[in-house]
């Protein structure tokens, strides 16, 4: 557990899956050892006018979630591993959060991905590795 | 269960290299003058990956295994039976409790001399994949 100070960390950070039941449980997936892509980006609007005294102007519009990769090693018998593969095959989406143990309650970002490509990587000589990439449809909620 | 005793225990129950050496298998040290021929077994280097839910129980070690003879055919003879007991060995190694073993590759190998005169050594590094309990 992280002590509630304003310093940077190292890990405790833990990527979690949700079941989609109600209540919904997350479990996290403990083969993962990369993430990224975690995050939004609003469209940029040009509101430029004749009155803008001859500089361009701008304000957000709609915001995108982005792209996550994830991947980590590829276990023979892990049932979140399989779940993902079938939410790709069956173009689902899936509930994730992203845990961060601080103080309780864990500081969570929440989001959804739309599933959309799992890669099975074979390794000769280290461990072999899988990875998936989902979009975030929605909201990243924070709490 | 470690490595370096489960590798020494296997060598030592593999015929092919009990008829060479017998038990002449040590650690870090060959004393001068010892019986030959001789093995010496060390880790050199180990590598464990970190995930976010902690460290992975598969580690990566290299093992250093230095085959000594009188002469460089004796030497190399123990090498190569060292080379063919661990090619593609995966598996349980060692006494209960075993070490498991992912896989095996023997990355370099090459001859130097001793100290002791007349004494080559021919070092194999073997890249081995283990769990950690």
């Amino acid at each position: 557990m992280l002590p509630n100070v304003n310093t940077p960390f190292v890990g405790q950070v833990f990527w979690a899956v949700g079941d989609g039941a109600s209540p919904e449980i997350f479990t996290r997936y403990c083969e993962v050892d990369s993430i990224s892509g975690i995050g939004a980006a609003n469209a940029l609007i040009d509101v430029t006018t004749f009155c803008s005294n001859g500089v361009k102007e701008y304000i957000p519009g709609l915001s995108d979630g982005k792209q996550v990769t994830f991947g980590g090693n590829y276990a023979m018998n892990e049932d979140i591993q399989e779940d993902l593969i079938d939410d790709v095959e069956n173009k689902a989406k899936r509930n994730f959060e992203i845990q961060i143990d601080g103080n309780s309650p864990f500081k969570l970002f929440s989001f959804t991905l739309a599933m959309l490509d799992w890669e099975f990587d074979p390794q000769v000589a280290k461990q072999n590795v899988i990875k998936f990439i989902g979009k975030i449809t929605g909201k990243i909620v924070r709490t | 269960m470690r490595l370096e005793t489960d590798v020494r225990d296997f060598m030592l129950g593999a015929p092919s290299i009990a008829a060479l050496v017998s038990d002449r298998i040590y650690g870090l040290i060959r004393e001068s003058g010892a019986a030959l021929p001789s093995i010496n077994v060390q880790r050199i280097h180990s590598m464990r990956q970190q995930l976010f839910c902690g460290v992975a129980p598969l580690v990566s070690a290299e093992l250093q295994i230095d085959s000594f003879g009188i002469d460089g055919d004796d030497a190399w003879t123990l090498a190569k039976a060292l080379r063919k007991l661990f090619a593609n060995f995966r598996g349980p190694m060692g006494n209960s409790p075993q070490t498991i073993v992912d896989i095996v590759f023997l990355v370099n190998e090459f001859p130097l001399i001793d100290p002791d005169p007349g004494v080559i050594r021919v070092v194999q590094i073997y890249n081995f994949w283990y769990l950690e309990d």
